[in-house]
């Protein structure tokens, strides 16, 4: 597996376990706004980020289309460890 | 002959608690009962609507059907579609707002309560409303009566109904009554909420980039160790009053081992409310010019309790039904609301219907178990933990208010069978 598949795989249960339940055919590519992803859960997303994924999440990240889908937040966080 | 003083007494059908769920049971059985009967609406605050004028909850969940890729829809006709085109009428809010999955309908708590109070009283003499009166005592006579006793500044009066609608949020009437009374381990309870608003406040604050940012410096912050954790459960919402918001936070209960029994520890928990409330405000003021001008915080009466006790119903509501969409024979309102789960005090998580419909609430979880004659509606419906995460809702709360005053209203005229009764509902609701 790669290390974006990983993390798109533990994104996807850290979201069902505490934001909203994925199912199967969310893919890493359908809309989380649709799904509920308003300012309120994004709170809760960022802290998992930097608490689980630990990377630390910074102003200029805050493009909406950075959190749009599980593949977007896996590069973003894939890019954060990079760097 | 019975003299017009005892006549005032004698109501055909009582309703206890004058919330979402109160008024709409109480309207429903006015509406529903024969000409010349009589409803009587107990509410022990001087407010009607419950928790939008108590608590300022200020949207209303569960309203339309859980369908975001169609226009919006209410999934419950007759009161709830009632109040909500009055609300929308009187704040000017043309739609509903798309939330995920779901919509939800900005209302005013202000509002909310006018409207509730014009709506009972508009059904006439019939209906009685009682305010600042509190029931203290309810007995069952050998004739299967209720006796109930009534507190308010004239002392105790004895009011009698042939048949009880207990909205009281708290299942209250089980317990003067000895029936079942359901509750979950506090450490469980769905957390409640504290709820205040600013205002003067930057039109700034409804741009969605700023509150993504809001969100980013509140994590941080907390991370910090600056704000307490708790915090991470909150949301602003910006009022349908221009310059006005609305910050809801979660209370964390476990310090004070909060209960809903216990009112010292409500008294607790809503003082750390307000500290927490003010530690809030004074990070928004420092950090952010569309705060500096704003009011000092307004806060709500009461906390927003999201759980306490329930009554034991003929059928119990569990959150597989909701999730999959089961059908009942004796459905009289539509769950439309997730299971919005907060144990945690950080934040809601979300469990959606399987396929995108409102779910069914048979009548058989508005009835007692145990007392004929006895109804309920509300938060303290025969439901488990987990589904009442989602009929708690005020729309869903309109709905089972209106099906259990209208069954409490054709108990009174005679009508006793719970499928006979149902099947009238429908037939009135269709």
């Amino acid at each position: 597996m790669t290390e974006l598949s990983s993390t798109i795989k533990s994104l996807r249960s850290l979201i069902s376990e505490r934001l909203f339940q994925l199912n199967e055919c969310f893919t890493e590519d359908c809309d989380l706004y649709a799904e509920g992803l308003d300012s309120m859960a994004m709170m809760q997303l960022i802290l998992m980020l930097e608490q689980e994924m630990a990377v630390r999440i910074d102003p200029q990240d805050l493009a909406k289309e950075n959190f749009q889908t599980l593949k977007a937040i896996a590069i973003l966080v894939e890019k954060k460890r990079f760097s | 002959m019975i003299k017009p003083s005892e006549q005032s007494n004698r109501f055909d059908v009582v309703v206890i608690g004058g919330g979402s769920a109160g008024i709409c049971a109480a309207i429903a059985a006015s509406r529903q009962a024969e000409r010349g009967s009589r409803v009587a609406l107990i509410e022990k605050s001087g407010h009607l609507g419950g928790m939008g004028p108590l608590a300022f909850v200020h949207t209303f969940c569960g309203l339309y059907h859980p369908d975001t890729s169609r226009p919006p829809r209410v999934a419950n006709l007759g009161l709830p579609a009632e109040i909500e085109a009055a609300i929308r009428r009187l704040t000017g809010e043309d739609e509903p707002t798309a939330m995920g999955r779901v919509y939800v309908l900005r209302q005013h708590p202000e509002i909310y309560g006018q409207l509730a109070k014009e709506l009972v009283s508009a059904e006439g003499a019939e209906l009685v409303a009682m305010m600042e009166s509190e029931c203290t005592k309810i007995s069952r006579e050998s004739d299967g009566r209720f006796t109930l006793d009534i507190l308010s500044a004239e002392g105790v009066r004895q009011i009698h109904g042939s048949s009880v609608v207990d909205c009281s949020a708290d299942a209250l009437a089980a317990d003067f009554l000895g029936a079942t009374r359901m509750s979950e381990n506090s450490d469980r309870l769905q957390k409640p909420a504290f709820i205040f608003s600013l205002s003067n406040v930057g039109e700034g604050v409804r741009d969605e980039h700023f509150k993504m940012r809001l969100a980013l410096d509140l994590v941080h912050a907390v991370r910090a160790g600056q704000l307490p954790d708790t915090i991470l459960g909150s949301t602003l919402r910006e009022s349908v009053n221009k310059g006005e918001c609305f910050v809801s936070m979660d209370l964390d209960t476990t310090e004070v081992q909060w209960d809903p029994s216990n009112p010292a520890a409500t008294a607790e928990i809503e003082k750390k409310g307000r500290a927490l409330a003010r530690q809030l405000c004074s990070f928004l003021k420092a950090r952010y010019s569309y705060f500096k001008q704003a009011t000092e915080p307004r806060f709500p009466p009461s906390i927003g309790v999201r759980e306490s006790f329930r009554w034991l119903g003929q059928h119990v509501l569990n959150a597989e039904e909701l999730i999959e969409g089961v059908s009942f024979p004796d459905t009289v309102a539509y769950a439309a609301w997730p299971l919005e789960m907060r144990e945690d005090a950080k934040g809601a998580k979300f469990t959606y219907f399987k396929n995108a419909k409102s779910s069914e609430i048979p009548l058989r979880s508005l009835v007692s178990a145990e007392i004929p004659g006895v109804y309920f509606a509300g938060r303290c419906i025969s439901a488990t933990h987990e589904a009442l995460a989602s009929v708690r809702v005020m729309g869903t709360c309109f709905a089972t208010g209106q099906a259990a005053g209208m069954a409490a209203a054709l108990f009174a005229s005679g009508l006793n069978q719970i499928d006979v009764q149902a099947r009238k509902i429908q037939q009135i609701l269709k």
